[in-house]
């Protein structure tokens, strides 16, 4: 009986295993010229996320509830963090790519990951959203993109017990995609943590994490664009 | 506290402020160590662990909260003793510089100083619990760092300035960081050793002769109060990029002033503009 079972949850953890989408591994970016970025290329951002107080650990439900009340005044106070000069990188990016001769332009718009359809397409560097339609909605030939996934700080727990200081956190990623073939030609994970320099536990006004937070937003902005400086 | 004990205090730090002044007569109290303290810049970063699951032994209410705290007194040691290591590892940067650091004392770093201000009327040291006789009296912690590279001395200075008879509640406080410009030579450690340690002591005194006077003009609101909003400034501390988030007081010389969000003072030197830097600004304290 017991081999049964084992065998039988084997067999659905290879299923499952099966299922899961490997994720998109980093492309690097060789060059950045007219010549390796013929055409028109755009230049836009994802909608940048609430400022937060990110308590990655704190799995169960109140492990969560006791995480949330034990930073309460850190949540309130990051919610009222400006974005600074972040939803002006589109903008430094397309004047850097034309300084390189490239024909670049702004998408004054955010784009929507998420509400593009799936791509069936397959092989290397293909993306799982289908970004080809963005091509003719913008008279594009390829498209930049900066996507802020995680902005503000960050404190890792174990259950209800923090396993790190709070940090100023911004996570993303920046690609480029030909939309004609839906490609990756390049594919970058940013993940920038800032500690705060001495004590951090300084409210209500934080003074040494807000500086980690505005560190955390230049340093991410440089990981950015220093492969767009090649 | 009473109106009269308000108006009383105001009063004593408006002496403070006054007695600050660039005429004023000026005592430096030696600190009671005698060592001058010098670390390694460190980062935390890196520090803390991840996240993490955990399965507590719970078989009541009771022993759930008693698991969870325990934990938690785990969690904090293990932080504290990390952030420790981190601290220690970046102090072997000093290694090869023992031999002088350990004869560097507090009394060749602040008579180096006080010669070196240009601001202050008459100034003397003070022994370690000697009072002033009715001058300003300046009691001083510095700390030294360097950076990894060993390019960079950056000065973290706890100033308090008292003004003469005034109580001790009415002193001014401060702190303030100066950053070095970066050194180059193709052996650092030859370099900051030569000549018994002489470029490190210069370059050390060099850097509390700054914090002082910078001290000495926020005392005496000679400084100007800056941008209203902060900013984020970019600045060197040795081959790196820093920032810091504050408000910009001055810039000049390749170097800026700034007011952090903890309200205290830095000077950083900034990336150097094409060409030598003029007359005037190789002649200030710090380049």
């Amino acid at each position: 009986m017991k081999v049964r079972i084992s065998a039988a949850l084997a067999a659905i953890s290879i299923l499952l295993a099966g299922c899961v989408t490997p994720p998109q591994q980093p492309v690097a970016l060789t060059e950045v010229h007219s010549t390796s970025m013929p055409g028109k290329v755009g230049v836009a951002m994802t909608p940048l996320p609430k400022v937060d107080v990110h308590l990655p650990g704190a799995g169960c439900l109140l492990c969560m509830a006791a995480a949330s009340v034990a930073n309460q005044s850190l949540t309130t106070y990051a919610q009222t963090l400006p974005y600074e000069d972040l939803p002006k990188l589109k903008d430094e990016i397309a004047a850097l790519l034309r300084k390189k001769g490239i024909d670049a332009v702004v998408v004054a718009e955010d784009v929507n990951v998420d509400a593009l359809g799936s791509y069936s397409g397959e092989g290397t560097n293909k993306a799982k959203k289908d970004f080809t339609p963005l091509g003719k909605k913008y008279g594009i030939d390829k498209l930049v993109v900066v996507s802020i996934s995680t902005l503000g700080f960050e404190r890792a727990y174990s259950a209800y017990v923090p396993t790190s200081d709070p940090k100023g956190v911004l996570r993303g990623i920046g690609f480029v995609i030909d939309l004609k073939t839906n490609t990756y030609s390049w594919y970058l994970p940013v993940s920038v943590l800032k500690s705060a320099e001495g004590n951090w536990d300084e409210g209500p006004k934080f003074p040494g994490l807000t500086n980690a937070y505005f560190q955390a937003i230049e340093l991410g902005k440089d990981e950015f664009l220093k492969p767009l400086l090649k | 506290m009473s109106r009269l004990g308000i108006l009383l205090i105001a009063a004593a730090l408006n002496g403070a402020a006054a007695a600050a002044d660039g005429d004023a007569k000026v005592a430096l109290r030696l600190p009671q160590q005698k060592q001058v303290v010098f670390r390694g810049v460190s980062s935390l970063d890196a520090a803390g662990g991840g996240p993490g699951a955990m399965m507590y032994p719970a078989p009541n209410v009771v022993g759930l909260l008693a698991a969870i705290a325990t934990h938690g007194f785990l969690s904090e040691a293990t932080r504290n003793t990390e952030k420790a290591k981190i601290q220690e590892a970046a102090d072997k940067v000093l290694a090869p510089y023992q031999d002088i650091l350990k004869e560097f004392e507090h009394r060749q770093l602040m008579q180096r100083a006080l010669e070196r201000t240009t601001s202050f009327g008459e100034k003397r040291l003070l022994e370690s619990g000697q009072a002033a006789a009715g001058e300003t009296l300046i009691e001083s912690l510095p700390v030294f760092s360097m950076t990894q590279d060993q390019r960079t001395l950056v000065l973290d200075n706890a100033v308090v300035f008292y003004a003469p008879n005034a109580p001790s509640e009415s002193a001014y406080k401060i702190t303030v960081r100066v950053v070095s410009r970066a050194k180059d030579a193709d052996d650092l450690v030859a370099f900051w050793t030569a000549d018994g340690g002489e470029p490190l002591k210069v370059e050390s005194a060099r850097l509390f002769a700054t914090s002082l006077e910078l001290a000495r003009r926020a005392a005496s609101r000679e400084l100007d109060k800056g941008d209203a909003a902060p900013r984020t400034v970019r600045y060197l501390e040795g081959a790196s990029e820093k920032m810091e988030r504050a408000h910009v007081l001055n810039s000049a010389c390749d170097r800026m002033v700034i007011r952090t969000l903890r309200d205290a003072l830095m000077s950083v030197p900034l990336k150097r503009a094409e060409g030598a830097p003029n007359a005037d600004c190789a002649s200030g304290l710090i380049d």
